[in-house]
């Protein structure tokens, strides 16, 4: 076994047995997901305008039911709805189909995270026209309940009820990325404090080479938040299938190119992660120095975070293309934007070439200071020594 | 043996670190087979001259071979380390690292397994096995420290401080298990302030100061170097009126002198002055060659 595997394989077997991890695996999310359904539906109560702008909402009439349409935006066709859709100038819009009269459904194609005002809105709307040029001809259950909803989010066809459930699965799924990222990445600096600490490392690199060695310690703990993330999506899949009658559940949903992309924003960020975070322990003389060097990164990988409502009220807008395009916080922004179908696809390949060139770079640097670390045990790593040592990346061994 | 066989050559190596010359045209052989001491205060130059035997750092100039092959050829899995400052996991099994060190050199998983717990055996650590090694006592660590040195049965092994911690019989266990693979013909190479280590166990020294080769031969030829003109006896008898002997100075335990010889005198005329005598009685007669800590004083001093 390649000696970076076996490094590997210690790192993997050490943080599966840990209490840690266990407690990062089901704990953490447990506790995220409780958190998380309270922010949530306290951003519903507390800015009701994010659920419902009448301003941001198109309608297709293929019935020709509708004669006054003050209140939404009308357009001619199916195409010319969904482009404005698409390019963000629409938070929704509904189709009203050729057959509405006789079954009263509509679609509703929407990113808002409620739809209940727009729905009760939509009705009255409805009701309004029904009432304009069919009057007491209509059926009276039609007048009564003018709307049968079926509500379309991107990749995801719902009911209304299952509607909310689908942008807490969306939320929670950014979530899960962020803690398995922060828990594994955390992992593998903690493993590099406390080798160097230990002495180990001065064992260690008399039998590998420091490149051999941090490419073990950056995969081992990268499997685990692999694991982890296959843990959560096994959970999610198993709880659908135990409970697809429970709109919430049912709404569970993870369309397979969504996840294709996850597992690359994934591999891309851990590994850019993983390596600021080793330059960040090879500098680091104590586990509590490395943490709080690292309290910037993980503060700016929180940022989509803190900038949900920004997301979901502006979706195309300058902060949140931006926050895609930054590498560190572009995974969860393109993964929030993904589930509510705002990622064009030059932004996503873009975001992508951007993280991985920043990864490029990173890399060799972060194996510069390791090695370097390496070299001089018990040398305290002073801003004028880094810099001489980035200067002179040959002082010191030629093995790699 | 010729310095084709030897397990280290080291030509005219010289290292800095910025401004700072570390190390300053060492040259030096450990032949196969010996303990050779590597001595000097702190700071002068040990560590990183380990380095370069290790071959984690380069010299900037000379050359340097180890077991034959020229620097950059990985002889990770010939070579044991262990250094002054303990260097395992403190949180796992002790098996456990002793298994994946020894892995990382080379061996299979079933290998290093039974290897180390026959080793474990042999310093009576066996019942500690399956303990977390930050539960065993400093000088328990240190044998297990030493096992997972000498775990893959190394060519050449440098050991650092090696007796660190342990108690008299843990120190002669290992001292016996290198006795042992000297005779196997390993190469020690051994770095220690306990002077009387060397002197017991090294065949031959370099003493490095500031950098600089200051002492390199043979143990006893660097004390006798040292050794003033004089001679050690013990027994009875008025030492002062033998023929070619200046003072006599009381030395150590009862009945020891330290007889100082006149210029020109040698220690064979004072011994069949005493034989002359008859009326005096001998139990020791022997060359005053002063310690190697004495001589790592006067070296470190620049006496």
């Amino acid at each position: 076994m390649s000696l970076a595997l076996l490094v590997a394989r210690r790192e993997y077997l050490t943080v599966l047995r840990s209490r840690g991890f266990l407690f990062a695996t089901f704990a953490v999310p447990l506790m995220a997901l409780a958190l998380s359904t309270v922010v949530f539906n306290s951003m519903n109560v507390a800015a009701p305008g994010i659920s419902f702008d009448p301003g941001s909402t198109g309608f297709v009439d293929l019935a020709g039911l509708i004669w006054q349409s003050d209140a939404f935006q009308r357009y001619e066709t199916e195409a010319l709805a969904r482009a404005a859709w698409e390019d963000g100038l629409l938070d929704s819009w509904f189709l009203i189909p050729a057959n509405y009269l006789d079954s009263a459904a509509i679609t509703l194609h929407t990113r808002l995270p409620d739809s209940e005002a727009l729905e009760e809105s939509m009705a009255a709307f409805l009701r309004h026209n029904l009432a304009l040029q069919a009057g007491s001809r209509l059926p009276p259950d039609l007048l009564a309940r003018p709307v049968d909803l079926r509500i379309r989010v991107p990749g995801r066809d719902l009911t209304a009820a299952a509607a909310g459930g689908a942008f807490l699965v969306q939320f929670l799924y950014a979530m899960a990325f962020f803690i398995a990222m922060q828990t594994t990445s955390g992992y593998l600096m903690a493993s590099l404090v406390e080798e160097k600490g230990s002495r180990v490392l001065e064992i260690l690199v008399t039998s590998i080479s420091p490149w051999q060695l941090m490419l073990g310690k950056i995969l081992g703990p990268g499997c685990v938040g692999l694991t982890q993330l296959a843990v959560w999506l096994g959970a999610a899949l198993a709880l659908r299938s135990l409970g697809p009658e429970l709109p919430v559940i049912g709404a569970i949903e993870l369309p397979a190119d969504v996840l294709l992309i996850t597992l690359v924003y994934f591999l891309l960020s851990y590994f850019l992660n993983a390596a600021i975070f080793v330059g960040i322990g090879s500098i680091s003389d104590s586990e509590q120095e490395s943490r709080q060097l690292a309290g910037g990164l993980t503060l700016t990988s929180v940022l989509p975070f803190i900038a949900y409502a920004v997301l979901l009220g502006d979706p195309a807008g300058t902060i949140s293309v931006a926050l895609t395009l930054f590498p560190l916080t572009a995974p969860l922004t393109a993964i929030i934007r993904m589930g509510m179908g705002a990622l064009p696809g030059w932004q996503l390949a873009l975001s992508l070439s951007l993280l991985l060139l920043s990864l490029v770079a990173a890399v060799p640097l972060a194996a510069r200071l390791f090695r370097w670390s390496t070299l001089l045990y018990g040398v305290r790593p002073t801003p004028g020594r880094l810099w001489r040592m980035m200067r002179n990346p040959a002082q010191g061994r030629q093995r790699t | 043996m010729s310095s084709a066989e030897a397990a280290i050559i080291a030509r005219d190596i010289s290292k800095s670190y910025g401004r700072t010359r570390a190390v300053h045209g060492l040259d030096f052989l450990v032949e196969r087979g010996e303990v050779f001491a590597l001595l000097g205060p702190n700071g002068s130059g040990k560590t990183t001259t380990i380095r370069m035997i290790l071959d984690i750092l380069r010299p900037d100039s000379g050359s340097i071979s180890v077991l034959g092959q020229a620097a950059g050829v990985n002889n990770a899995r010939r070579i044991g380390y262990l250094p002054e400052e303990r260097g395992l996991y403190r949180n796992a099994p002790v098996l456990e690292v002793m298994v994946y060190l020894g892995q990382l050199k080379g061996m299979s998983g079933r290998t290093a397994r039974s290897r180390s717990l026959a080793l474990l055996e042999r310093l009576d650590l066996e019942a500690h096995a399956g303990s977390k090694v930050r539960e065993l006592s400093k000088g328990m660590q240190q044998k297990v420290q030493f096992a997972v040195t000498v775990l893959h049965e190394p060519e050449l092994i440098i050991v650092d401080e090696p007796f660190s911690g342990l108690d008299p019989v843990n120190t002669q266990v290992l001292e016996t298990l290198l006795q042992e693979m000297r005779a196997r013909g390993v190469a020690i190479v051994m770095s220690t302030h306990q002077m009387h280590q060397v002197e017991a166990m090294a065949d031959r020294l370099l003493m490095i100061s500031e950098g600089r080769q200051k002492l390199y031969g043979p143990v006893a030829e660097i004390r006798r170097q040292f050794a003033s003109h004089a001679i050690l006896v013990e027994g009875q008898g008025d030492w002062s009126r033998l023929e070619g002997v200046s003072a006599v100075e009381a030395a150590g335990k009862t009945g020891e002198a330290l007889l100082r010889l006149e210029q020109g005198s040698t220690p064979d005329a004072v011994l069949a002055a005493i034989a002359a005598a008859g009326d005096m009685q001998i139990r020791r007669f022997e060359l005053a060659t002063p310690g190697l800590s004495e001589i790592f004083i006067r070296v470190v001093e620049g006496n």
